[in-house]
C-alpha cells in the first residue's frame, strides 16, 4: 500500500517537474550553463517579462533535428512563450551547428521587427556567443529585449519605425530629388513650347498613299535567346516564421 | 531709254494694280476695275520684253571696271540697278529680287528679266491670307505660352510685315526601297520560381516602291530652312501656272540655291520615309529595328514654285524677333522670348506641389 502511494506520488512529482521544465524561461539541453547562470538568468528575464508583460524563451541545444531552425524556434515560442499579454520571443541556440534563431510571435513582431529589431539584438548578443560567453550571450538578449520594450512603450512606435507624422529623411530626399527632377523637365518643355520652328525629317506628307508596294517581304528565323528572371520571394521578411525572427551563425 | 522694270498699271487709271489675296483676279484698289490674270499677262508681255532688253543693256555696264574701287567683285555682282518705270527713280536690288516695291514711290514694280527662260517659275500659290490675317495670327500664336514676359505684347509692336512669294523646289521622285531589320518576337511563360523569357530573333527584308509628290524644298539663302520647312504643309490644290500677275503688291525672289543643291533635303526626307513605311511593314513583332536601307530614286522631277509667306518682324528689348506665317494656310512659325523668372518660378512651384505628393506615395511604397 505505501509502495503504491509513493509510486503515485513520483509520478505527480515528475509530471509537475515536466510541465514546469517546459515552461522554463532558460533550458540548457547543451549543458553550457552552470546552474547558477540560470537561475541568475531567470531571475533577470522574469523581471523583464514582468516589467513588460510578455514571456522570453530561451533554449540551448546539442542540435536541432533536421536543421529548420525556423521550424524549431516557432514551435518553442507557440508551445511555451506565447501567451504573453504583449507577445513573446524566444532564442534557439544550435551548439552543434553553432547557428542561433530568434522568433517572435505576431503581437511581439510589431514591437520587435524584422528589419530593425532583431538586427539590434543580433548585434547585442552574437559576438559574445562566438567567444563563448553564453550567459552574457543570454543577458545581453534579455537586456536588449528590455530596451527595446522600453523604447516601443516610450514612444508608442517599434525601434527603428517612424513615429506618426514624424518625417521620414529617406523619403522626403527621394521625394525632393524627384520633385525637382520633374521641375526641370517641366522647365524645358515649357522652353520647348516657346517655338516651333523644327527641321522637317520626314516627307510622309507628300507619300502617294496608292503608290507603295512592297514586293519583297521575307521573315528569317534566326536564333532564339532565354532570359530567366527569379521572382522574389512571396514570403514576408520574417523569413519563414508565423510571426518573425531571424538567425544567424556563430 | 526703256525701263528695266514693269510696273503694273491700271489701264483704266493708271493706279498700281494689286493681286488680293484670296481672289482669282487682279483688282485695281483705286477704281475697283477687276482683271483676269491671263488679260493683265497679255497686256504687260510686251512691256516686259522691253524691260528684258533695257536690263540686259544696263547689265552690259555692270562691268566690274566700271564699278569703281569701292566695291569689291562680289558686291557689284550682286548689286543690281533697275529704273522704276513710275517715277523714274532707280532701284538697286540684290541679283534675286523678281518682285519689289519702289521706296520712292510705292509702286509695285516686276523685273522680268529675273524669271525669264530657265528662272521662269513653274507654279505659283496664290496669298490667300491678308495683311490683317498675318497681324491677327500672330496676335494668337502669342496666346498660351506660359513663359511669354509679360509686357512682350504690350511693349512690342510689329515692325516690318512683308508679304514675299519664296522660290521652292517642288520634287517628284519615284523610288524602290530596300532594308533589312532586325525583329524579335517575345514570348513569356510564368512559372512558381520564375519568369522566363523566350525571345525569338527573326531577319526581316523588306523592298518596295513607292512614289512622293511635290516635297518642298525653298531654293532661297535668305530663308531660314528650320522656318521654311515649318511652315509646310501647303495646299497642292491651290497651285497654279505662274503669272507674273500674281506678283504685283508682293516682294518676291528668285532661287538662288540651285535644284541639284537643294535635292540632298529632299532625298534625305524622302529616305526617312522610305524605311519608315517599310518598317511598318514588320508586322506582329514585339521589337523592330532598322539594320540596313538602301533607297535607289527611279524617277525625279523637280518643279519651281514660288510659295507666299509672310514675314513679320517684331522688336522687343531691342532685339528683333522674325515670325512668318504660311500665305495660303495661316500656319505661323516662330520662337517667342521667355521671361526667366517665370522659367524658374513656374517649375519651382510644380516641384513644391509635387514633392509632398511625392512623398506621400513612396512612403507608402516603402512601408
Amino acid at each position: 500500500m505505501l509502495k503504491k502511494f509513493l509510486s503515485l506520488i513520483a509520478l505527480i512529482l515528475l509530471i509537475s517537474f515536466s510541465t514546469a521544465s517546459a515552461a522554463q524561461t532558460v533550458t540548457d539541453k547543451a549543458g553550457v550553463l552552470k546552474d547558477t547562470e540560470i537561475e541568475l538568468l531567470n531571475q533577470k528575464i522574469h523581471a523583464v517579462e514582468q516589467t513588460h508583460k510578455i514571456k522570453i524563451g530561451v533554449a540551448f541545444v546539442k542540435s536541432v533535428v533536421g536543421g529548420d531552425m525556423v521550424t524549431a524556434s516557432d514551435d518553442i515560442l507557440y508551445q511555451n512563450f506565447a501567451n504573453g499579454k504583449n507577445g513573446g520571443i524566444v532564442l534557439l541556440v544550435d551548439m552543434g551547428n553553432r547557428k542561433y534563431e530568434m522568433a517572435t510571435d505576431t503581437r511581439m513582431v510589431e514591437q520587435i521587427t524584422d528589419s530593425d529589431g532583431i538586427p539590434f539584438l543580433k548585434d547585442r548578443f552574437t559576438s559574445d556567443l562566438s567567444a563563448g560567453n553564453y550567459y552574457g550571450a543570454v543577458n545581453n538578449f534579455a537586456d536588449g529585449v528590455d530596451e527595446l520594450m522600453t523604447y516601443y512603450e516610450t514612444n508608442g512606435v517599434a525601434y527603428g519605425q517612424r513615429k506618426p507624422g514624424e518625417i521620414d529623411p529617406m523619403a522626403a530626399g527621394l521625394a525632393v530629388i524627384i520633385a525637382i527632377f520633374l521641375g526641370v523637365m517641366i522647365r524645358s518643355i515649357l522652353i520647348g513650347l516657346m517655338s516651333n520652328v523644327h527641321h522637317a525629317t520626314a516627307a510622309s506628307d507628300y507619300l502617294k498613299k496608292n503608290s507603295v508596294k512592297i514586293f519583297d517581304n521575307h521573315d528569317t528565323f534566326l536564333f532564339m535567346t532565354v532570359k530567366r528572371r527569379a521572382k522574389s520571394s512571396s514570403s514576408s521578411s520574417s523569413g519563414g516564421h508565423r510571426g518573425g525572427g531571424g538567425g544567424g551563425s556563430f | 531709254m526703256a525701263d528695266s522694270s514693269v510696273s503694273y498699271k491700271c489701264p483704266n487709271c493708271g493706279a498700281p494694280l494689286s493681286f488680293l489675296p484670296g481672289k482669282k483676279t487682279v483688282t485695281c484698289e483705286y477704281c475697283g476695275t477687276e482683271f483676269e490674270v491671263s488679260a493683265i499677262e497679255e497686256l504687260f508681255r510686251a512691256k516686259q520684253e522691253m524691260a528684258v532688253q533695257a536690263a540686259e543693256a544696263q547689265e552690259s555696264k555692270w562691268a566690274i571696271e566700271d564699278a569703281g574701287s569701292e566695291w569689291s567683285s562680289d558686291e557689284a555682282k550682286a548689286l543690281h540697278a533697275f529704273t522704276c518705270s513710275s517715277c523714274g527713280a532707280e532701284l538697286v536690288c540684290d541679283e534675286n529680287t523678281m518682285a519689289t516695291e519702289c521706296v520712292y514711290c510705292g509702286n509695285p514694280t516686276m523685273i522680268p528679266k529675273r524669271f525669264d527662260g530657265m528662272l521662269k517659275p513653274d507654279f505659283v500659290i496664290p496669298f490667300k491670307k491678308t495683311k490683317q490675317d498675318a497681324v491677327n495670327a500672330l496676335k494668337e500664336f502669342y496666346k498660351g505660352h506660359m513663359l511669354l514676359p509679360s509686357n512682350f505684347t504690350a511693349n512690342n509692336r510689329v515692325e516690318a510685315i512683308q508679304p514675299m512669294y519664296v522660290p521652292f523646289w517642288l520634287f517628284d521622285s519615284k523610288i524602290t526601297a530596300q532594308a533589312e531589320f532586325r525583329a524579335e518576337k517575345h514570348h513569356v511563360i510564368n512559372t512558381p520560381n520564375e519568369v522566363i523569357t523566350e525571345i525569338s530573333v527573326y531577319n526581316c527584308r523588306r523592298k518596295g516602291v513607292m512614289s512622293f509628290e511635290r516635297i518642298p524644298v525653298d531654293g532661297s539663302k535668305k530663308m531660314d530652312d528650320a522656318y521654311m520647312e515649318s511652315i509646310e504643309p501647303f495646299d497642292y490644290g491651290d497651285l497654279v501656272e505662274f503669272s507674273a500677275a500674281y506678283f504685283t503688291g508682293y516682294l518676291a525672289d528668285k532661287y538662288d540655291v540651285t535644284a541639284e543643291t537643294s535635292s540632298a533635303r529632299a532625298d534625305k526626307r524622302v529616305e526617312n520615309s522610305a524605311i519608315e513605311v517599310l518598317k511598318s511593314s514588320v508586322e506582329n513583332f514585339d521589337a523592330v529595328q532598322l539594320e540596313s536601307a538602301a533607297v535607289k530614286k527611279d524617277v525625279g522631277k523637280v518643279s519651281y514654285a514660288m510659295v507666299p509667306v509672310w514675314i513679320l518682324t517684331t522688336r522687343y528689348n531691342d532685339k528683333p524677333y522674325t515670325f512668318m506665317m504660311n500665305g495660303q494656310t495661316g500656319k505661323v512659325v516662330g520662337s517667342l522670348p521667355y521671361d526667366k523668372t517665370k522659367a524658374f518660378l513656374y517649375p519651382a512651384l510644380c516641384s513644391l506641389v509635387l514633392a509632398p505628393i511625392l512623398y506621400f506615395i513612396i512612403s507608402a511604397l516603402i512601408y
